[in-house]
């Protein structure tokens, strides 16, 4: 916010004209500022992109990555972190272009090897502000666009890294120089842009962005972290506000089920080995029931912990003829939607703590979250929960 | 003949291009084969919008202010104790101000009460009140430490001395 740029006519009636990389004056555009911006920049999008192929593939289930329900909350702790660092990078990403901007002047194609250096950072911009505008977004549930966020999220995450891991291969030597050198420039003044003897100013200017960021940081990841739930102003979610203490994503009435769907008539279908068989609620009650804490944690990033009962899964398939490593294939009473139908796979199923839940912080299910019964497990994102369960299918044979 | 063999840091980085290479490949693969064209534009609007908002709205804006503030702030001193804490509040209230609209715009559109409970305008108010207070106690603690130094008092004059009472001559 201090370098003055030339781009008036002077009193001797030179003309207007676009300013170039040599009108920037102040010590902030320096390598040495830019190179630590963005290492932190550059580990924000790491982090986002590996907590988020996380995500991907809690939902994506791949043979070579073995995903589990141990422990309990690490899914809440990938996907709290990936929405923490795709924010952070919202204040990092403003410093890092405002830093370098005076290199949008630089003079146009030198060589290949430059122009190639430009193109790779024009998608290195665009993918990365694509995806933290959008993901902010998509955390507000505003939608202003005509494409599928979720696989475009994931497509330009691709791109975003890439781009970045070229960029830094680019840029190697002039980075790890920049990081090297201390900020202040002593009496020797930098080439380019303002000298700053005591390094004060490019200091005081990291200090300022990390403030900025570490504010920007406590002012929304209070949906998930709970401690500073009180000071989530800029949250969209607060993981304390909602029907028996609990945020809900999707409603009932989004869903299209209703209380005729979910009355006295409701039975759960139960297939597997044995054959088929239906439960109304009462004889689900009537089965053994368990409690366990878990956390729900959502893919837009908020979470939390909550007490449920119900009955285990594993009894279920049990009582379906399946054995342990079953997978049960879960449906729900919504008719539309990408996750009406979901897989629970056998490392889940197995797992005791893993519940077909008919209570809420000891509580009947709300509606909203999935009266009469839904499932809850251990480490998966909130989207595969499925809620208002009408069908349980077990798989006969083991399949992890 | 000898060959030069290429140093470390140069296949680290040939192999880093490659990958980063084969990343944005499979992303751009992923862009063409799971979107349909007619998405594509939408797509490549919204990856422009970053850059051209900073380019030429944002960037512009923080230099012309910058520029103000250099005019405004005459004294040196101002100038050091004011320049990055207001940088600072420039970069959290611009960052507080582009997530308070996205949720301003997402509570009009609320599915559930539990999107975005509260009042996202009076919550944006207020973030943009504590990040201005945190600036400004920076800003006043910084202008206190860099106070010029008092300029010594001048000297008190001291105590005229009394002239001396002539001393009569002996007799």
């Amino acid at each position: 916010m201090a370098a003055p740029v030339r781009t008036t006519p002077t009193r001797s009636g030179r003309s207007l004209r676009p300013p170039s990389e040599d009108d920037f004056r102040s010590p902030l555009h320096d390598d040495r500022v830019v190179a630590r911006i963005g290492t932190a920049l550059g580990i924000c999008l790491a982090v986002c992109f590996l907590t988020g192929l996380i995500s991907h593939y809690q939902q994506n289930p791949a043979s070579w990555l073995p995903l589990g329900p141990n422990p309990a909350w690490l899914y809440r702790v990938t996907q709290g972190t990936h929405v923490i660092s795709g924010t952070a990078m919202l204040p990092l990403l403003l410093a890092k272009l405002y830093t370098a901007y005076p290199r949008l002047f630089a003079p146009p194609v030198r060589s290949i090897v430059f122009l190639l250096e430009k193109a790779s950072i024009a998608v290195l911009i665009a993918a990365t502000s694509f995806q933290i505008i959008t993901g902010l977004q998509n955390m507000a549930q505003w939608y202003p666009w005509k494409f599928s966020f979720t696989g475009t999220h994931y497509s330009l995450a691709w791109v975003a890294i890439g781009s970045l891991v070229i960029h830094i291969a680019v840029k190697l030597p002039i980075i790890r120089r920049a990081l090297a050198a201390p900020l202040a420039d002593g009496d020797q003044p930098p080439a380019r842009y303002g000298a700053d003897p005591d390094g004060r100013t490019r200091r005081g200017f990291l200090y300022a962005v990390a403030a900025a960021t570490g504010g920007i940081v406590v002012l929304t990841a209070g949906q998930t972290v709970f401690p500073l739930r009180r000071l989530a102003l800029l949250a969209p979610r607060r993981p304390d506000v909602g029907p028996q203490g609990l945020p809900i994503n999707r409603t009932a009435a989004a869903a299209a089920v209703t209380a005729a769907l979910t009355g006295a008539a409701w039975r759960l279908e139960l297939n597997g080995p044995s054959g088929s068989r239906s439960l109304s609620h009462d004889e689900l009650s009537a089965l053994p029931q368990h409690r366990v804490d878990l956390p729900i944690a959502c893919v837009e990033g908020w979470s939390a912990e909550a007490s449920w009962t119900g009955v285990r899964i594993k009894d279920l398939v049990r009582l379906a003829g399946g054995s342990a490593g079953s997978s049960v294939r879960v449906e729900s009473l919504e008719k539309e939607g990408n996750y009406a139908m979901t897989m629970l796979p056998a490392s889940w199923a197995d797992d005791g703590r893993t519940l077909l839940a008919m209570r809420l912080n000891g509580e009947t299910l709300h509606l909203d979250h999935g009266f009469p019964a839904r499932i809850i497990a251990p480490d998966r994102p909130g989207v595969l929960q499925t809620k208002w369960v009408a069908k349980l299918t077990v798989s006969g044979k083991s399949q992890t | 003949m000898s060959t030069r063999r290429p140093s470390p840091e140069l296949v680290l980085r040939a192999v880093l291009i490659g990958l980063g290479a084969l990343a944005v490949a499979k992303g751009a693969h992923l862009v063409l084969t799971w979107l349909q064209p007619r998405q594509w534009l939408n797509v490549a609007i919204w990856m422009a919008v970053g850059s051209v908002l900073h380019d030429l709205l944002i960037a512009p804006a923080s230099l012309l202010l910058g520029r103000l503030l250099r005019i405004g702030l005459r004294r040196p001193v101002a100038v050091r104790a004011a320049a990055n804490p207001l940088r600072g509040i420039w970069l959290a209230a611009g960052s507080a101000v582009a997530i308070g609209v996205t949720l301003l715009k997402g509570a009009e559109l609320r599915r559930n009460p539990t999107v975005i409970p509260g009042r996202p305008g009076l919550n944006l108010a207020l973030s943009l009140g504590l990040v201005l207070a945190g600036g400004g106690l920076v800003i006043a603690v910084n202008l206190f430490r860099n106070r010029p130094a008092r300029p010594p008092a001048p000297a008190r004059p001291t105590s005229p001395v009394p002239p001396a009472t002539p001393v009569p001559p002996p007799i």
